[in-house]
């Protein structure tokens, strides 16, 4: 059992800032998954927090005590890598047994722990074989089972299903879930898929450029996305977010795009209002409409592709000319027939309509409201 | 097969021939040839002034092995051999583990290290021969003056000969086994390191689970070469001591060459150097079987229910390392 708190957490290499004065307090027994693109130093986050890297300024408090003296091998932390790392030249056994003989357990308590792992994990049949007779779901599986063996208090995991095939992936997924509820320990978990997060994650840490964007449940992420890059990286695919102004003419305010604008009603008025200057407007392809409840988007709509995905289907509308057309995604019902070309007409309704600043913070819909 | 496909893997085929034909040709005359003359040599025996020549078959072998001067020489190559491989494994295991880490100049160091190896064996002998001579050797000019050594010391005499020699091969060998180290240490992967430090294994159990077993193929392969090299080495003890003092440093090597080229007993010289690949073979088939390692097999829960063939497979199979 541990809550971990980064405070003003940085590192930075020679040139780069990895991590930028990062403040995140992820408590007892929680799941939460670091969202980003790769590059965003999350990997760097689970190496101090491991203890093989250091910050170069901040703090890593385990249950509120500090840190920096403690050596990895003192932490009670396990890791599963992106590179799996099972130690080739041991069985699968040998793999699951090997951080219990470095803690100096007897030979029969680390027999018990070994085989009440595999079992939990459905191993049990393979612990004499070589990592390398296993397939990638099972590779994956003893190194979970070499992380759970240990019983740590948090376990840091760094995307350990990129290298795994996506229908294999979505199995694990759940797995790791349920191990979570079972274990009870803190998960900390590293992702560049944001499927993955909403999936599992108890709260979303959105990091990018090393900065925290957003720390949230995926419910809040998704709904109430702080900012427009974790706009644009939460949801697939990503909100369509549009640049232009607040217009207000004979009572009626409208955002003004260069080639869409939107009528929009009075509260994302007065937000807009109360921060002058540029304005993005955000509205996500399943905020969307074909028929013609809602608020316009006013402009000549052309549909440009379709993309027919069996349980959905979302079509991109072109707006301006064709050389220059600002693109708009659209999801639609599987069944609605469109033809490339013909013209088209959106609709968004207001509890879909994101207006951001033009700093890219959000400020409608306030936080007020939700829920 | 389309007819397309077939004119292609029939193409193929014949650019495969044309060039192993080519290899078989060169291996035939510069390799194999000799190695048959060798053997037919070594079932004669041949008299060099009366230019006589008579079938002995195994003859030449039975006398070389009977032969107390013969196996001493063998015996010397032996005690040569593990001598210079074990101190050589364990210096150049030592040499690639401090190269493999990050410090400044170490580019330079590298390069500078493998230097000893590029030097002609000749060369390295004549360098030594200078060091350990007794009259202006550096040796006896550094520790004389110390009052460690009396002036004139023989440092090489019947009972330190073969020794100097050793020392002067490891001297010479030692690169190439930490390069051939280093080489491996750096494709080590990293995240194994990182994954131990995690599992709380400390520095030296790392590397004794991770280092070492990935170091084990290069432990053979260095093994196989310094064993060859110096079991067969011959220029280097030539030039230093021409198997001298008397016979103190006369390895089988060194009998093999006055066997042929000054007694002109050519059949035994060629029989001695088929007894010599022989040993060479056999160390080395021992290498093999001492460090491929079987695994240590647990029981299986539940065992019985699964088909015991394909069990018995897997847990027969050796790891390969």
């Amino acid at each position: 059992m541990s809550a971990v708190v980064l405070q003003h957490l940085s590192r930075r290499y020679r040139e780069t800032t990895a991590v930028d004065s990062l403040d995140l307090e992820i408590a007892d027994k929680e799941f939460v998954v670091v969202l980003g693109p790769s590059g965003c130093g999350k990997t760097t986050i689970l190496n101090m927090i491991a203890g093989v890297d250091a910050p170069t300024s901040g703090h890593i408090l385990f249950d509120g005590r500090p840190t920096e003296q403690i050596p990895p091998e003192k932490r009670n932390v396990a890791m599963v890598f992106q590179s799996i790392a099972l130690y080739p030249h041991k069985t699968v056994y040998e793999n699951i047994a090997f951080p219990l003989r470095m803690a100096k357990a007897t030979r029969a308590g680390i027999d018990e722990r070994v085989r009440l792992t595999a079992k939990l994990l459905r191993i049990g049949d393979l612990l004499n074989r070589s990592p390398h007779e296993l397939s990638g779901g099972e590779r994956q599986r003893v190194a979970l089972g070499r992380a759970v063996v240990r019983d740590p208090d948090v376990f840091l995991f760094d995307e350990p299903l990129s290298a795994l095939d996506a229908k294999l992936r979505v199995e694990m997924r759940v797995e790791i879930k349920k191990l979570h509820e079972r274990l009870g320990s803190t998960f900390i978990y590293v992702t560049h898929d944001q499927v993955e997060a909403l999936a599992m994650a108890d709260r979303i840490a959105v990091l990018e450029r090393g900065k925290l964007r957003q720390f949230g449940t995926p419910d809040e992420v998704y709904r109430r996305p702080a900012n427009t890059s974790v706009a644009r990286f939460i949801g697939s695919p990503s909100m369509n977010l549009m640049n232009g102004r607040l217009v207000e003419s004979a009572g009626k305010s409208a955002f003004e795009g260069s080639r869409i604008s939107v009528p929009i009603d009075d509260a994302m008025a007065a937000a807009a209002r109360a921060r002058q200057g540029e304005l993005i407007l955000g509205v996500r392809p399943e905020g969307l409409s074909t028929n013609s409840s809602g608020l316009p988007l006013l402009g000549e709509g052309r549909v440009y592709a379709v993309e027919p995905l069996g349980s959905d289907q979302f079509v991109d509308v072109a707006y301006g000319a064709a050389d220059d057309a600002e693109l708009i995604k659209v999801r639609t019902r599987p069944d609605a027939r469109f033809r490339v070309g013909d013209a088209i007409s959106l609709n968004a309704s207001p509890p879909d309509i994101y207006l951001f600043d033009g700093a890219g913070r959000r400020i409608f819909p306030s936080d007020a409201g939700y829920r | 097969m389309s007819a397309v496909a077939k004119s292609l893997a029939r193409s193929d085929a014949r650019f495969a021939l044309t060039i192993v034909a080519g290899l078989v040709l060169v291996n035939t005359i510069i390799f194999i040839l000799p190695l048959l003359y060798a053997a037919w040599i070594s079932f004669h025996d041949r008299d060099v002034i009366l230019h006589t020549q008579a079938f002995i078959g195994f003859g030449n072998y039975r006398r070389i092995l009977a032969s107390s001067e013969a196996i001493a020489a063998i015996l010397l190559s032996l005690k040569f051999t593990v001598l210079v491989a074990v101190a050589s494994l364990l210096i150049g295991l030592g040499i690639a583990l401090v190269l493999n880490e990050e410090f400044p100049g170490r580019r330079l160091l590298r390069a500078a290290v493998l230097l000893p190896w590029a030097i002609s064996e000749v060369a390295t002998a004549t360098a030594w021969m200078f060091i350990v001579n007794p009259t202006f050797g550096a040796l006896t000019g550094v520790l004389h003056p110390l009052g460690l050594v009396e002036a004139n010391h023989a440092w090489i005499n019947a009972n330190t000969a073969l020794y100097w020699v050793a020392l002067a091969f490891v001297w010479h060998i030692t690169p190439l086994c930490a390069f051939l180290f280093l080489a491996a240490l750096q494709t080590a992967p990293e995240s194994l390191y990182q994954a131990a430090r995690i599992d709380r294994a400390p520095a030296f159990q790392r590397f004794l689970h991770i280092t070492l077993p990935h170091l084990r193929p290069t432990v053979m392969l260095v093994l196989v070469v310094v064993t060859v090299e110096a079991f067969r080495s011959f220029d280097l003890l030539f030039a230093m001591t021409r198997g001298g003092p008397g016979t103190a440093s006369q390895t089988f090597p060194m009998l093999i060459f006055r066997y042929t080229f000054e007694f002109s007993r050519y059949g035994l010289g060629a029989a001695a150097s088929y007894i010599l690949v022989a040993i060479g073979m056999a160390i080395t088939t021992v290498y093999y079987f001492v460090l491929t390692r079987r695994r240590r097999l647990v029981k299986i829960d539940g065992a019985a229910a699964q088909p015991s063939g394909t069990r018995l497979a897997t847990a027969e199979k050796t790891a390969p390392s």
